[in-house]
């Protein structure tokens, strides 16, 4: 017989017994896929809430401009096209001439219009920013222009909301990757209890003289299988979370700027699936490795 | 054919389970592998796949010294060398028809060839009738045969059997011993260890006898008595 159809029976085989492995000993499948999908699912939480808080934060500090009063008789529309030329400056910057502030002035306060019979109100600039982190940076420069009489900002608020911003990715990106470590040693020793249970059968292998790959075939199959559906069980409870309690939290924090798509989740969803099956093949990879080093010299 | 040139085997714990073990087994022959227990019976079948290796020395098996076999050549070695033990290693949940059947999937023989090779094996180790029984439904002797069975079906030129009647009563283990025999009339080259005296002293064949991991005696086919 063809050497090619030998192997291809015997991929086959490997890969039928892997998924007989599986059924014969549910017990096991459903302790590994368990474990596995709730350390994806905590990972997913940690990720949607980071996702979201950097939402929040991004929302807020758009709300955090650079007012520019400009001094009287200056071309508004030359010293805009100044200001967004600026690195970091995020256009399009929103102009408001003298005519308009006097319109929303007296709009807001009528008797004023009586008051008044020049109208005081210096033109301006709103500048947003691309990053919080700019904006002392981008409030000096714009200051230094010529015919700027004044700018108002608050960098105390803009940096403070920036620093919360890093420490929270900073904890976050901690928490994950130790999260991800510990799934993969639960993942690991998990495998190499099905490894174990299974040692009768990889020990009858070895004296026929299986191949190696033939022996950890199906426990890469397994760790593949094992990955997968953990990650979309994982996801899926995400999408539940979004789908019910998150509406209700989102009701009582009407105040904050809370994101409403379930866009983030698909992202989520695919890193997670990355990540199942990556740990799946990892972890069945090194207990497998691990066993069968004990046993061939 | 099988060929031991001062073979040592010392374990990690420095225990000497084989001291210059020199030996020729000719391809095709029956031999016999005595001596109390202890003695290194079993360490000298395990250096023969390759399930551990010599401390010293050359073992030549199919003309090549497997001492040099590489990790990935291991796997060849036991598919040419038929392993049966004392506790027949069975799987459970596998059929006597899909327990033989593993060897030769594990090769990725199709499953016209493998029909073909099981059915004769079957036969040939008289339990064709059996072959939907799963092994606890079976006796001790029926299980042996079923693991000689597996052993054989990938026709390889050597079979070696470590204590294979430890477990059976006489007239079981008789059966066995004459199945081996009749498996090595085919051209196999059969080594058999046992500590049953009465069954060597009923066949007759070559017998190498051990003791504290040295060869005591070595006695050519037809001249074995208990107690030479
Ligand atoms: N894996 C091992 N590690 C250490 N010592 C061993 C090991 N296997 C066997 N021995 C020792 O080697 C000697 C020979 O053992 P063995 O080959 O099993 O003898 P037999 O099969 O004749 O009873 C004994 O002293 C035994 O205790
Ligand atoms: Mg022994």
């Amino acid at each position: 017989m063809a050497a090619e159809g030998r192997t291809f029976h015997q991929i086959n085989y490997a890969l039928g017994q892997g998924i007989q492995n599986m059924v014969r000993s549910p017990f096991m499948s459903l302790i590994v896929i368990s474990t596995m999908m709730i350390a994806l699912s905590t990972l997913g939480f940690l990720l949607l809430l980071l996702s979201d808080l950097n939402h929040v934060s991004e929302e807020l500090s758009t709300q955090l401009k650079i007012v520019v009063f400009l001094e009287d008789q200056q071309d508004i529309n030359k010293l805009a096209s100044d200001v967004e030329a600026i690195p970091g400056v995020k256009p399009p910057v929103k102009k408001i001439t003298r005519e308009e502030a006097f319109e929303s002035m007296t709009r807001e306060q009528p008797e004023l219009k009586e008051l008044l019979k020049d109208n005081p109100f210096p033109a301006s600039l709103e500048v947003a920013v691309n990053s919080t982190a700019d904006m002392a940076k981008v409030g000096t420069e714009i200051r230094q222009k010529p015919g700027v009489e004044e700018v108002q900002f608050n960098p105390e608020l803009a940096e403070q909301l920036q620093q919360v911003q890093n420490g929270v990715q900073l904890v976050g990106s901690i928490i994950a990757g130790i999260l991800i470590l510990a799934t993969l040693a639960i993942v690991v020793n998990t495998i190499q209890l099905a490894v174990h249970q299974r040692h009768k059968e990889i020990e009858i292998m070895r004296l026929v003289g299986a191949p190696q790959w033939f022996i950890r075939l199906p426990f890469l199959l397994e760790g593949l299988i094992f990955g997968i559906f953990s990650s979309i069980l994982a996801s899926l409870l995400l999408v539940l979370w979004r789908l019910v309690p998150y509406s209700q939290l989102q009701r009582w924090f009407a105040f904050l700027p809370l994101p409403d798509s379930l866009m983030p989740l698909v992202s989520i969803g695919a890193l997670l699936l990355g990540t199942g099956v990556l740990m799946g093949l990892l972890g069945s990879t090194v207990s497998v490795h691990r066993y069968l080093k004990l046993e061939y010299k | 054919m099988i060929r031991f040139v001062n073979v040592s085997k010392q374990y990690s714990n420095h225990t000497r389970a084989l001291q210059n073990i020199n030996l020729e087994i000719p391809a095709g022959s029956f031999t016999f592998l005595v001596g109390p227990s202890g003695s290194g019976k079993s360490t000298l079948i395990k250096l023969l796949y390759r399930e551990e290796l010599a401390t010293e020395g050359e073992i030549w098996v199919l003309d090549k010294n497997i001492e040099n076999l590489s990790k990935h050549d291991v796997p060849i070695l036991r598919q040419q060398t038929g392993v049966v033990f004392q506790d027949f290693k069975l799987l459970t949940q596998k059929s006597v028809w899909e327990n033989v059947a593993f060897a030769l999937e594990i090769l990725g023989v199709s499953k016209q060839e493998q029909t073909k090779r099981i059915q004769g094996v079957l036969e040939l180790t008289n339990i064709l009738h059996l072959k939907d029984f799963y092994p606890r439904q079976l006796s001790g002797g029926e299980q042996q045969r079923v693991s000689v069975a597996r052993a054989i079906v990938n026709k390889p030129p050597v079979l070696l059997a470590d204590e294979p009647t430890g477990n059976l009563d006489p007239n079981t283990s008789w059966e066995i011993m004459k199945l081996l025999s009749k498996i090595g009339k085919t051209g196999t080259t059969v080594i058999v260890s046992t500590h049953n005296y009465s069954m060597v002293d009923r066949m007759k064949r070559r017998t190498i006898k051990l003791e504290g991991g040295k060869i005591v005696a070595d006695i050519p086919e037809g001249a074995w008595t208990h107690g030479s």
